[in-house]
């Protein structure tokens, strides 16, 4: 039963071993302490014994070769051989820090970037997930996400996705583009109203009304005559030289005032400029619907202006009628 | 301490006073503590004082030691001032380790004393490199390293006087054994024999009365010789008693020592006291003499306590400094 | 350039620095004749003796205290720790004692010693000779640590170790001893606190420490063919860590993959991801991914001890879904 020789470790960072000689030739016989052959590793020279007593069958490594740890250098057999065997060890197999076979790998796709894989839908409550790199520059280039949202793009957004964004139609919406108004403008005599401004000075003991707030009243009462009974009202009043307040249901006794920094855009601004000498007015839309009132000799000229999308156009007949109505007889109104 | 030999008298009165010293400091601490005045724990030397000064008047100034948590008496007797002492316990700039070190960590490291150490047997293993040093690049110092006898627990001792011996180095294991371990006796912890221990490496092993500050220095004295001559390491295991409880809180402790024991000692085994009584008896000081220098030290302790409460604190700025050392 | 293994750059640097400065000696098991297990230190008790490479009994809490002694009057010591888990023996002595001497002395003692270890698995050598334990060690204040990635890093840092006045401890990954790179003859140092720049890229950068940096190396050749640019660094020393080159690459790339052979958990990935999270918040575009070794005792097996380490294929895989935006974890 023959026996295999094999390339011992010889300590702990040895991968291989170079066989400095053999110290015995093939056919030779052999006991199990003589030494076989030479090892080199990484420090020192050992002596490996043949391990089994008997005969050289087979030298299958070279003096000189590296031989990978647990290779067969050497056999041994019971019997002298007939025809003992001394070559070269097979080419060894790649070493251990070889680095493996590179994969099959397409043609770079220098520009192309990876395809996208993001799969959210817009979150509950309307959180929109992005990187904190895409917030800071759709912040710095005046962009808003909620646009790639409202077109269906998948979160989470990145960086790349502001492409997108900017593809969009109406990019920003931080500067508004033109839009359509329309105008609407009546015209009633004064005296309806400075006669009631009087009457009220003599017959209350309370403060003087202010004509602005007493307009916004009315404003507030046509407009609510004319759409939801229900709904609060907020108006803001700019005059002349201010202040202007923005009120809530000024219509009514519990009249709230909003504080002054508020953001929140009423549903009509009030502007009362019969103080001033001014006679006649045609400006351009606002975040609201705006009714002006300026005074021209001995009548009021009312203007509505307004978008289609801030007011439909019977609201806004109702709401400028039904306050040039109140304005030119307000005792009827209050009555 | 000067290289040329001085008259023993003036030997016998400069044991009197470190020992003194030692005590009157322990007294200071104790108080600062009683009145909250100082801030964490401490633990008092008081009633070892033979100890620690019988052995380090065998050394010159840069012969090393290492210390314990009980490290006051030692850091007193290798040099140590009062001021810079108390200033460290108070955690003020000019303290020893400007404030950063406190009672359990103070080290004087120009008067060769490596430190007291928070942990239990901590400073074995460094005393024996100190050792090694010393060995390695020729210079004749001798290393101390004090311990007490609950160290005996811990297995870094054994490593490091396997090593000592392996290698013969220049350091004395002094065990001062004050009969606890904390709050347990100590033959409840230390199986067999203490001196044994050392013997089971080959080191030479004595046993001495820890209260008789003669007898601890004449041993010293003989085994400093013999290890600069190369015949280290030796084994000291110093019978002594500790006054205080573990730590300055530890006043209800009745439950494991006795007042009796603690009376016992106090009254009869007293350092301090008996080696005043031997010194009356040579004829080397009186009585009177002896009142004068203890009087001495109390004053100055006062006065270095009263500069060390208005000393200032380190600035915050200090808080990182000192985490690495910068190059030389 | 000639090119050596890293075992003989160690080698080279130990015996250079010792024939500059006698006070530099080596303590630690098996270190003279045997030259270690690894058999790094050959040579070098015949030429210095056994004076100054000094053979220790099995006793880590031993010698390292004994070494901390020593560096405290005067020695330079070099302690051997045969396997980095047997951090765990020497914790009280390095941590407690020699991290913290300096600083609660209030600057007055020094212990300028260097603790060489390794770390690494993949060596069939089981659970407690396998470990990476270079964090433990980076959270203690008053102690450095280097990670060599190469022998000419091992070289390099091990010179700059020594001549430190700091406690250091400096990892060598155990399977790179045989691993040969271009050491240049004449003298250099590699200082501490200096990340190097090993591969430059655009679209996401690779942090990896030790063997992992050839893991990094690799996964970005991988991903150059696919049309990825990967920037590789290798900060070298994780104490003092170079965060500004760290920080300056993701401004760059917006995304970071940090790579090191600790657990995956409370590792030094985590400390390098967080810092980067924390200082480059406003510049990433993919969450920071650690890619540490698995949170298990490491296995014997072959079978599983290999796909406990992060590969250069997982690297890859892991830079190819940051870079197209997929969700590595649920929103």
């Amino acid at each position: 039963m023959p026996h295999d020789v094999i390339m011992p470790a010889l300590g702990m960072a040895q991968d291989s071993g170079l066989i400095v000689s053999w110290l015995k030739n093939a056919g030779d016989a052999v006991s199990v302490d003589d030494p076989l052959f030479e090892v080199e590793t990484d420090k020192a020279t050992m002596e490996v014994a043949a391990g089994h007593d008997g005969f050289v069958a087979a030298l299958l490594a070279e003096a000189g070769q590296e031989v990978p740890v647990g290779e067969i250098v050497a056999v041994i057999s019971a019997e002298k051989p007939d025809a003992p065997v001394s070559r070269a060890a097979n080419s060894p197999p790649p070493a251990q820090t070889a680095p493996p076979e590179p994969a099959q790998i397409p043609a770079p796709k220098a520009s192309a970037p990876p395809a996208r894989h993001n799969t959210l839908a817009p979150q509950p409550g309307g959180r929109i997930l992005a990187s904190p790199k895409t917030r800071r520059l759709a912040i710095e280039q005046g962009l808003d996400l909620s646009r790639l949202v409202a077109a269906g793009h998948p979160q989470p957004f990145h960086v790349c996705d502001l492409d997108e964004l900017r593809k969009l139609p109406d990019a920003t919406t931080l500067t508004s583009a033109p839009t359509q108004y329309r105008r609407i403008t009546a015209t009633i005599p004064t005296s309806g109203f400075t006669d009631f401004l009087a009457f009220s000075r003599t017959e209350n003991n309370g403060p003087d009304p202010t004509p602005s707030h007493l307009m916004a009243a009315f404003a507030t009462s046509a407009l609510r005559e004319a759409n939801d009974p229900k709904q609060p009202i907020q108006i803001r009043i700019e005059t002349l030289f201010g202040p202007n307040p923005q009120l809530v249901d000024t219509d009514r006794f519990n009249a709230t005032i909003q504080p002054e920094n508020t953001q929140v855009v009423p549903h009509l601004i009030l502007r009362d400029l019969t103080s001033s000498t001014i006679t006649s007015l045609s400006l351009g839309p606002s975040k609201a619907p705006v009714l002006s009132v300026v005074a021209n000799g001995e009548a009021y000229e009312i203007t509505l202006v307004f978008t289609d999308a801030q007011l439909p156009d019977t609201l806004a007949i109702a709401l400028i009628t039904g306050f040039a109505d109140r304005l030119s007889d307000p005792l009827r109104q209050l009555l | 301490m000067p290289a040329k030999p001085k008259t023993n008298s003036e030997d016998y009165l400069r044991m009197y006073t470190q020992m003194a010293r030692i005590r009157t400091f322990e007294d200071n601490a104790n108080q600062l503590y009683l009145s909250a005045k100082m801030p964490g724990l401490t633990h008092m030397y008081s009633g070892q004082e033979a100890v620690a000064v019988g052995i380090c008047e065998a050394l010159k100034t840069t012969d090393k030691i290492t210390s314990t948590h009980r490290g006051h008496g030692h850091c007193v007797a290798k040099g140590a001032n009062f001021k810079q002492m108390f200033c460290e316990l108070l955690g003020k700039e000019e303290g020893y380790c400007r404030g950063k070190g406190g009672s359990m960590h103070i080290a004087d490291q120009a008067n060769g004393n490596l430190g007291a150490n928070a942990i239990v047997g901590g400073s074995m293993g460094i005393a024996t490199g100190s050792a090694l040093s010393a060995k390695r690049l020729g210079r004749d110092d001798v290393t101390v390293c004090f311990f007490g006898d609950g160290a005996t627990a811990q297995g870094l001792m054994y490593e490091v006087m396997n090593m000592a011996a392996l290698w013969k180095l220049p350091v004395i294991y002094a065990c001062e054994n004050n009969g606890y371990s904390e709050y347990t006796r100590t033959d409840e912890i230390a199986a067999g024999s203490i001196t044994a221990r050392a013997e089971a490496f080959g080191i030479e092993a004595f046993k001495v009365d820890g209260q008789n500050v003669l007898a601890v220095n004449d041993l010293a004295q003989k085994l400093v010789a013999r290890c600069r001559k190369g015949e280290g390491p030796f084994f000291i295991e110093l019978e002594t008693y500790r006054y205080h409880g573990h730590h300055v809180g530890d006043i209800n402790r009745e439950y494991y020592r006795s007042k009796a024991e603690e009376s016992e000692w106090k009254t009869n085994r007293d350092p301090i006291t008996s080696f005043g009584t031997w010194l009356a008896e040579q004829g080397i000081a009186t009585d009177a003499e002896l009142k004068a220098i203890q009087e001495d030290i109390k004053a100055d302790a006062t006065a270095a306590v009263e500069y060390a409460l208005s000393a200032k604190y380190p600035d915050v700025i200090e808080v990182d400094m000192h985490v690495y050392a910068s190059a030389s | 350039m000639r090119e050596i293994t890293l075992s003989k750059a160690v080698n080279e640097a130990i015996a250079e620095e010792m024939r500059r400065d006698e006070t530099v000696f080596v303590i630690g098991e098996d270190v003279a004749e045997a030259g270690t297990p690894f058999k790094i230190l050959s040579g070098l008790v015949e030429e210095f003796g056994t004076d100054r490479i000094i053979d220790t009994p099995i006793a880590e809490p031993g010698f390292m205290g004994i070494a901390v002694g020593a560096a405290m009057t005067g020695s330079r010591p070099i302690v051997d720790l045969m396997f980095g888990d047997f951090l765990f023996l020497v914790m009280d002595q390095l941590c407690n004692q020699a991290a913290k001497a300096h600083y609660m002395s209030g600057g007055k003692l020094n212990v300028p010693l260097v603790l060489r270890t390794n770390m690494g698995a993949t060596r069939r050598s089981a659970a407690q000779h396998s470990q990476s334990l270079h964090a433990l060690v980076a959270h203690i204040p008053g102690l450095k640590v280097a990670m060599p990635s190469s022998a000419y890093e091992a070289k390099g840092l091990l010179k700059t170790a020594i001549r430190d006045n700091n406690p250091v401890v400096i990892f060598e990954d155990k399977l790179m001893y045989q691993d040969k790179a271009p050491v240049p003859e004449e003298e250099y140092l590699i200082p501490f606190g200096v990340a190097n720049i090993k591969r430059e890229g655009t679209d996401i950068t690779l942090i990896a420490t030790s063997s992992m940096v050839q893991v990094a190396e690799k996964a970005a050749e991988m991903l150059a063919a696919e049309g990825i640019s990967a920037e590789v660094i290798d900060p070298r020393t994780i104490v003092p860590l170079d965060e500004e080159t760290l920080l300056k690459s993701v401004r760059k790339t917006s995304r970071a993959i940090v790579i090191d052979e600790g657990h995956q958990s409370y590792g030094v990935t985590a400390e390098i991801a967080s810092r980067l999270t924390e200082k480059a918040f406003y510049h990433l575009d993919a969450p920071v991914v650690r890619m540490g070794a698995m949170d298990v005792p490491i296995p014997f097996s072959p079978a599983l001890e290999d796909i406990t380490v992060p590969t250069p294929e997982g690297v890859a895989e892991m830079a190819r879904k940051l870079c197209s935006g997929t969700m590595i974890h649920a929103a």
